[in-house]
């Protein structure tokens, strides 16, 4: 009975131990595999920080390179434009200004100034169309930039053609009275028109005539509509 | 006395030999249910010391108690980790004091089984 007990016991005592001994088996395995995954995740972790850091922070320095690069280019890009568009303006202010004085000068637009306006009354219709020409020569010689004649602009294609009790200018008639108004400098003008022994006196010694000439701060003489050319073109590469 | 520790101690090497053998890799993710099952296998093996030291040892009970707590330390940690509840933590300071608690009474018990007390 007692060897029974016993015996029971140290089987008993046996299976503990083995029991508590599987346990600890598993309890070390759990260990060394925590042990070892904990290690090696906390050093893929530095690693990877480490590394991966470093890769990203390249990358973004690269990154960071390539838009300042962008940036720069698209700096010279947009100076370039504005530079061109300030050029294209100014070449266009540029063409503007010159077709504006070509127009004058071709006597297409409307232009003020100060001047001089002759207002002759020719009751007989004896004048001619060269005596206005000999008024217009008179004016150009002293300096006048613009001349018209009854609202009709005095230009380089102008000409004057004696008609049966008027005269032609432009392809319009002009009679009396004539309105001739010249822009410039109306000293010089009106010293040139009434020089003694010049037109002035030359028209006021004509019977019926009447010759008036006063100085005008503001003469206003209009444009002539550009012609159409249809024999003229310029040669090119000139 | 002495022999009654030889194969615990013996099985605990045979363990650390298979973990280091095997290899066993576990995906990061599941890292921290392991540990947290680790802690509750330990929790359940000084458990374990100190009821055999009080003589009130009681293997069934301690193998339930041991796969039990592992397991559902486990589990806690995953329903904590769905619900957004760091249950984690509360495993953790569950097993851990019980552990210290554990290691304290072992340490008295091996004092007083000793006379050194």
């Amino acid at each position: 009975m007692r060897t029974n007990i016993f015996h029971l016991r140290r089987i008993q005592s046996k299976r503990m131990e083995i029991t508590i001994a599987i346990i600890c088996t598993i309890i070390g395995f759990l260990l060394v595999t925590q042990f070892r995954v904990q290690g090696v995740l906390s050093r893929k972790l530095m690693e990877l920080s480490e590394q991966d850091l470093g890769q990203i922070i390249r990358e973004l320095n690269v990154e960071i390179d390539a838009l300042h690069r962008e940036v720069t280019g698209m700096r010279i890009q947009s100076y370039k434009y504005r530079r061109e568009t300030a050029d294209k303006q100014a070449i266009l202010d540029e063409a503007a200004r010159n077709l504006e004085d070509l127009r004058i000068v071709a006597g297409f637009t409307r232009v003020q100034g100060n001047g001089i306006q002759i207002l002759i009354a020719d009751k007989e219709g004896i004048l001619n169309e060269h005596d206005i020409l000999e008024i217009i020569q008179e004016l150009r010689a002293a300096g006048a930039e613009g001349i018209s004649i009854n609202d009709q602009r005095v230009v380089a294609r102008s000409a004057l053609e004696k008609r049966e009790g008027y005269i032609r200018m432009n392809g319009k008639r002009i009679q009396s009275p004539y309105a001739i108004k010249a822009i410039g400098n109306p000293e010089i003008l009106y010293q040139a028109v009434t020089l003694p022994g010049g037109i002035k006196d030359a028209l006021d010694s004509l019977e019926g005539i009447s010759f008036r000439i006063t100085k005008e701060s503001k003469v206003i003489l209009p444009g002539l509509s550009p012609p159409k050319y249809r024999y003229i073109a310029p040669i090119k590469g000139e | 006395m002495g022999r009654l520790y030889l194969l615990p101690i013996l099985g605990l090497l045979i363990g650390v030999i298979l973990g280091l053998v095997l290899r066993v890799d576990i995906p990061s993710v599941y890292v921290p249910y392991l540990g947290i099952a680790l802690l509750a296998a330990l929790d359940s093996a000084f458990g374990g010391l100190r009821a055999s030291l009080e003589g009130k040892f009681n293997d069934k009970l301690f193998i339930s108690g041991f796969f039990g707590n592992t397991l559902m330390a486990a589990f806690i940690v995953y329903i904590g980790d769905r619900l957004g509840i760091p249950l984690y933590l509360a495993a953790v300071v569950a097993f851990g004091v019980r552990l210290f608690q554990n290691l304290a009474l072992i340490r008295r018990l091996i004092f007083q089984s000793r006379g050194w007390g």
